[in-house]
């Protein structure tokens, strides 16, 4: 505001006037202008032509003033530079009013109170966590309040996640909604708890993660657009999906119970994957077997049939003497080995009875 | 100082007074109420620079969505159980006169609107049970409709305090220690059952597999038996029929030389043979004539 620096130069003229040396007449204003030229010529000119002018005391003092003058409006202007980073946009108001949106860069915005600027990080993708804190030092701390949280089954669970989000309209974001942050936390703590509302305990534990951040996702995103708050969340990461800590003994034996369940299936299976090869080879064995005994006695049936064949035809040849020589022949072995009793046929209705038949007594030789 | 400049200096300090005093600045965020000696005269939205008389003060408020996040709230439902329920709400101001008037500041008006909000909380939730609230009850979206419901409600409560309600939600409806308690004791139940059912499918499956097994082994081993036994069948046919043909060529002859054969394998060492001299095995024992 012109009027204003005006007003401080006006301050600003009696301490200076006083210190420079006793003249207290302000100068009249073709006076100030023309002194005005003459120091911006004098200052480029090198040493200032006020400082060793004629004018003495007076002219000294005129020269500062001015040189002030020039100073603070320089300094002025040279306050509206401003740096926007690379993830950034810098949003110019005038007088309160948008005026303008840069991008990355060195800027410059006509300083206050005429204009300012709001940074604002629109391509940064910034992070919040639900249901636990991280410090810097890495450790986490759970956040119970937040975290457990009913399911469909009125089971509770606790849930732990991270919300990313960018700005997506910068307008909206700055001046339709105040506290950006507060506004994504309060819509994420409401839309997880809709949705796990919404389903049960097992299929959150298990199969439907993948499902409830995208649900929560949605609807995340369609509670901040019906504020129209110009953010769009990039991400849903469910951290740490479990049952609370009073119940996770029973929730891991249920786990425990699904293994040892696979593990009966499995010794079940083992035990059929060895009998039934087993089996399969007895079976094999047993037709083969059988097949060996077919082979075996159908083969020594004919070598038996053609044996007595052979025989039969030599026999035909000398039937008396054959007949006689087999016959002695197998009598003389088999008496060779035999213990032999001969009795009399007419001795030996009486003598049989008492005969020693067990083994004891060996070689006894009755004869006539 | 000559008179003219004197004049000059003066005019200038008065025009810059007054225009210090005069000009104000809306933010593009902010909405302004101009009073004259505490009566309202004017609202101004438009965002820029703005001028007002010099003795007219402004009133400044905010024309964001605002939030609010009262702590939670305890609540008697219809079947006379008390729930904690936190809620949020956002919130904004269109009226800066009626703020104004009411109650001053946006700080003063917030805590109205949150007890607006509160009341229309327990108003529309005590019409539920707690299982309803909790879980929807029988309808899916339940806890959708308690929440339009409740905004509505809300927003026409604070109409007169210059307000409006854009959204009213539940963040957490909990349940009160003790009946957490019981919902740990039917979590823990539910658990258990869960095991058993497990465990007992596993011993199911694992009976199942083993009888299968076992019935596919007595399968295999019958039929390995009945094909073994087809085969001796046969084969002990053909080997009989090998016999009779070769022996009907003399019948007399094969007993004779069978039995021959016969004795030569059943009469072994320690057999003991009663025999009489008058077999024809002795015809020359005792005598070399016949």
């Amino acid at each position: 505001m012109p009027w204003s620096d005006q007003n401080d130069s006006n301050k600003n003229q009696n301490p200076w006037g006083n210190r420079g040396g006793g003249d207290q007449t302000p100068p009249d204003l073709d006076e100030v202008l023309r002194r005005l030229q003459e120091r911006l010529s004098g200052m480029f000119g090198g040493s200032g032509s006020g400082g060793d002018g004629s004018g003495g005391g007076s002219g000294l003092t005129k020269g500062m003033i001015t040189g002030v003058m020039v100073a603070v409006f320089l300094l002025w202007g040279v306050s509206g530079f401003y740096v926007v980073a690379a993830d950034e946009e810098a949003v110019v108001l005038r007088f309160g009013k948008h005026a303008a949106t840069k991008g990355p860069g060195l800027n410059w915005h006509v300083p206050y109170p005429v204009e300012t600027v709001e940074n604002l990080p629109v391509t940064r993708v910034q992070r919040l966590e639900i249901g636990f804190r991280s410090f810097t030092d890495g450790a986490t701390r759970k956040r119970t309040n937040e975290s457990l949280m009913l399911t469909k089954d009125e089971n509770i669970v606790d849930i732990s996640f991270i919300v990313q989000y960018k700005i997506k309209n910068v307008e909206n974001y700055l001046f339709n909604i105040a506290n950006a942050t507060k506004t994504v936390r309060d819509a994420a703590e409401s839309a997880i708890r809709e949705v796990i509302g919404r389903t049960s305990i097992d299929d959150v534990l298990t199969t439907k993660k993948a499902e409830v951040e995208v649900e929560t996702q949605i609807l995340i995103q369609s509670i901040l657009d019906g504020y129209a708050a110009g953010i769009s969340i990039s991400t849903i990461k469910l951290q740490d999906v479990q049952p609370p800590e009073r119940v996770i003994k029973e929730f891991k034996d249920v786990a425990s119970a699904r293994e040892d369940k696979e593990r009966a299936k499995n010794e079940a299976q083992a035990y059929a994957n060895d009998i039934i090869p087993n089996a399969r080879g007895e079976g094999k064995k047993m037709v083969l077997d059988a097949e060996a005994y077919a082979n075996e006695v159908v083969e020594r049936a004919k070598g038996e049939a053609s044996r007595f064949d052979s025989l039969l035809a030599a026999y035909r040849q000398a039937p008396e003497v054959t007949r006689k020589r087999l016959y002695f022949e197998t009598m003389q072995d088999v008496l060779a080995k035999a213990d032999k009793v001969i009795v009399d046929g007419s001795v030996a209705k009486n003598v049989l009875p008492f005969l020693p038949l067990g083994g004891a007594s060996n070689k006894v030789e009755v004869t006539k | 100082m000559s008179p003219k400049q004197t004049i000059l200096l003066v005019v200038l300090a008065a025009v810059g007074v007054i225009l210090s005093m005069s000009a104000f600045v809306v933010d593009q965020r902010q909405q302004t109420l101009i009073l004259q000696f505490g009566n309202p005269k004017g609202i101004e939205k438009e965002a820029g620079l703005h001028f007002k008389l010099p003795w007219q003060s402004i009133e400044t408020f905010d024309s964001r969505l605002l939030e609010s996040d009262a702590p939670p709230n305890e609540v008697i439902t219809k079947d006379k159980k008390t729930i904690l329920v936190d809620n949020y709400a956002r919130w904004r101001i269109i009226d800066p006169l009626k703020v104004y008037q009411v109650a001053r500041t946006q700080t003063g008006v917030a805590s109205r609107m949150e007890d607006v909000v509160r009341g229309k909380v327990r108003e529309v939730l005590g019409q539920h049970t707690l299982h309803e609230i909790v879980s929807g009850g029988e309808k899916a979206n339940l806890r959708v409709e308690l929440m339009q419901s409740i905004r509505d409600r809300s927003d026409k409560g604070v109409r007169e305090l210059g307000l409006e309600i854009i959204d009213v939600r539940i963040k957490r409806a909990d349940l009160p220690q003790e009946n957490s308690e019981a919902v740990f004791q039917r979590m823990r139940a539910e658990r258990n059952r869960i095991a058993k059912e497990y465990r007992s499918e596993g011993e199911e499956a694992a009976k199942e597999i083993r009888a299968e097994a076992e019935k596919k082994r007595k399968f295999v081993l019958a039929d390995a038996y009945k094909q073994s036994e087809i085969l001796r069948g046969h084969a002990d046919a053909e080997t009989t029929a090998i016999y009779a043909m070769a022996y009907e060529k003399d019948a007399e002859f094969y007993g004779f030389t069978r039995s021959l054969e016969a004795y030569r394998e059943s009469i072994g060492e320690g057999t003991r043979l009663v025999i009489s001299p008058d077999s024809e095995f002795f015809r020359f024992f005792e005598k070399s004539q016949k």
